[in-house]
């Protein structure tokens, strides 16, 4: 956890780490502290609907057009926005870190064929290949989840590559080997623990990128119709025409997109500090 | 020096490679260029016995050392340790056998030991992977080891990290880490050149103690030859991938006879009132390592050329007893038959 504590060095480290550690309360929470469920209507006294109605008592954030809970929808909607954002990182990290080792360590044939299917990871754009994968199959979260990972690993792959490429050659790992260390002990002890901080990071930027991009998908139509997330929110707005009228709408998920994505951005600014100390001398 | 030789190579090799490998090699049809680092060196070193490998940037040295160690996988000739062939029989048991009796000790202190390990762990690392299973001896060996390298009193270091440590403490950790295992073979690449002149002495001590009290067999790594006399009880000289001259100690320092170990020698600073000798008279830089110059490949920088140094390349022949050289000057001299490194 020393790492963690470097980045309340910083002052945007910690603005970006209070942000993000009070979302993920919601998302732990919110469902339990929810008035609503994410697609209850919520009625009048008078038993007719409340619809699209400016924040109210028994609506904190008013109501959309089908007369549901803005407030609950922005809770429920947290959770699967950081559920996406946190297994998706960790899925893309893990198998790019993955990649990046073995690709760098044992070169060859090995990081050919590893480097020429990172290659071909680097001309997917995402959004149109998701689009036609989840049209030609049923959307859910599971498969959102499963297009960043395929995105994603691409980058740390490359970068934690480079970073074993450099580890390699270094006379301590030479030293290992003449010890007699195997493969498996020279990855796990000498070479791993010297790119894990890399690997964080990457995983911190996958967070937000999950994140952005399932509200992308949502927004377009291709989100998970059985789960609230903000990007759906969004999207139940822009169908109902209410973008521009229902501010009180419009205004909770796109905050909280933004406010999310922003905090893990000055996280990772200064976790890249801590990184790299070049940045730090100004 | 009594006993068998405890690591032999015969007429080993190591090239290079230089164009790509991957699909753009298989698809142009060039031929293939090598970068010859060894080209032909035979060896052997006796328990007890310091063999000083001396030369220029290039010329070789580490990527032999490396070699030996089978860090590198050579591309032709032959290791032998302890009279057993080490390309055959490549179990995971023999490979095991084998890094416990040879070790390296690097040039660069500050880089040898993981930043992230303690001077205990870096130490115990090897005898953690020879043995697994017995903690009281793991003990035993890891402080002797840092006795006979000069931590004392161990304590002090045990938890140190490397970077609360001198250059000449890292070094002798490495050392420590190397001889932890106690190898019968020691590997020491440029091991002070790094190092404040002050604390050479103190290291260079510890080879020849590891030499002459626990029979280790050392190949002393230098380009440095005024450190040899002090260390070495033979000494090698390497010029592109190939030892030209190799002989007792005394012997090569003293008597040199290939023009390239004068100029060696006289390169070495000498003291005020001591012996003077000719200033070097080579001739331009050394030749490149993929192109080698035909016939001698010493002849283009060699003062004494002659023809027969274009046209046919010397043979390592005994002159004298112990004294080989690897030069057409001394053809007549040879004692019959070449007796080995023949080309």
């Amino acid at each position: 956890m020393r790492g963690f504590r470097v980045i309340l060095d910083y002052p945007s480290g910690t603005a970006g780490a209070i942000v993000v550690v009070v979302f993920s309360l919601l998302a732990v929470f919110g469902p339990a502290i929810a008035p609503h469920g994410p697609f209850e209507v919520v009625y009048n006294t008078d038993h007719s609907v409340l619809r699209l109605s400016p924040p109210v008592a028994n609506a904190l954030f008013g109501t959309t057009n089908q007369g549901m809970d803005v407030f609950s929808q922005l809770l429920w909607g947290t959770r699967s926005a950081l559920l996406v954002g946190l297994l998706s990182a960790v899925g893309s990290v893990v198998l790019g870190t993955a990649v990046g080792l073995a690709s760098g360590y044992f070169g060859g044939w090995t990081d050919e064929v590893l480097m020429r299917l990172t290659d071909v990871a680097f001309g997917i754009p995402f959004l149109p290949f998701a689009m036609v994968v989840i049209s030609l199959s049923k959307p859910s979260l599971g498969l959102v989840i499963l297009l960043v990972v395929v995105f994603l690993w691409r980058i740390p792959a490359r970068v934690i590559r480079a970073q074993v490429l450099s580890l390699r050659s270094r006379p301590f790992i030479w030293a290992a080997r003449a010890a007699g260390a195997s493969h498996a002990r020279i990855l796990a002890r000498h070479i791993a623990p010297n790119v894990l901080p890399l690997s964080f990071l990457y995983a911190a930027i996958g967070v937000q990128t999950g994140v952005m991009l399932e509200a992308a998908l949502s927004f377009l139509g291709f989100g998970d119709p059985n789960a609230m997330s903000w990007g759906a929110m969004l999207n139940a707005a822009f169908q109902a025409g209410a973008m521009r009228s229902a501010w009180w709408w419009v205004l909770p998920p796109g905050v909280a997109l933004s406010l999310f994505v922003t905090a893990i951005f000055m996280i990772t600014r200064a976790y890249e500090e801590l990184l790299n100390p070049r940045l730090r001398a100004i | 020096m009594v006993g068998e030789p405890v690591i032999e190579a015969r007429d080993l090799r190591k090239w290079y490679p230089v164009r790509g490998r991957g699909f753009a090699s298989l698809l142009t049809r060039r031929k293939p260029e090598f970068l010859k680092a060894i080209d032909g060196i035979t060896l052997s070193i006796r328990p007890g016995e310091v063999l000083g490998l001396a030369g220029e940037s290039g010329s070789g040295k580490s990527t032999t050392g490396m070699t030996l160690l089978k860090l590198h996988q050579p591309t032709g000739g032959e290791v032998r340790f302890q009279g057993l062939g080490l390309l055959v029989n490549e179990t995971n048991r023999t490979r095991l056998a084998f890094r416990r009796q040879a070790q390296i000790v690097f040039q660069n202190p500050y880089e040898a030991l993981n930043p992230r390990y303690t001077v205990a762990q870096s130490v115990g690392e090897p005898l953690s992977i020879h043995f697994p299973h017995d903690r009281d001896r793991r003990r035993e060996m890891l402080l002797r080891a840092m006795d006979r390298a000069g931590l004392r009193p161990s304590e002090d270091y045990l938890d140190r990290y490397p970077h609360q440590l001198s250059g000449g403490q890292l070094q002798r950790v490495a050392i420590a880490r190397a001889i932890s295992v106690e190898p019968r073979f020691l590997v020491a690449d440029e091991p002070v050149s790094m190092l404040d002149v002050s604390i050479r002495a103190g290291i260079l001590n510890l080879l020849c103690y590891f030499a002459s009290e626990l029979h280790m067999a050392i190949l002393y790594i230098s380009h440095d030859l005024s450190t040899m006399r002090h260390v070495c009880t033979r000494i090698a000289v390497m010029y592109l991938g190939r030892i030209i001259e190799q002989g007792a100690a005394d012997t090569v320092l003293d008597a040199p006879l290939h023009p390239y170990t004068q100029a060696l020698v006289g390169a070495v600073p000498v003291m005020a009132g001591g012996r003077t000798r000719a200033p070097s008279n080579l001739i331009g830089g050394p030749a490149d390592a993929i192109h080698l110059p035909g016939g001698c490949r010493f002849h283009p920088r060699c003062p004494r050329a002659m023809d027969v140094c274009r046209e046919r390349d010397p043979a390592l022949d005994l002159v004298a007893s112990d004294h080989e050289v690897a030069c057409h000057l001394y053809d007549s001299l040879s004692m019959s038959a070449p007796v080995r490194g023949k080309q």
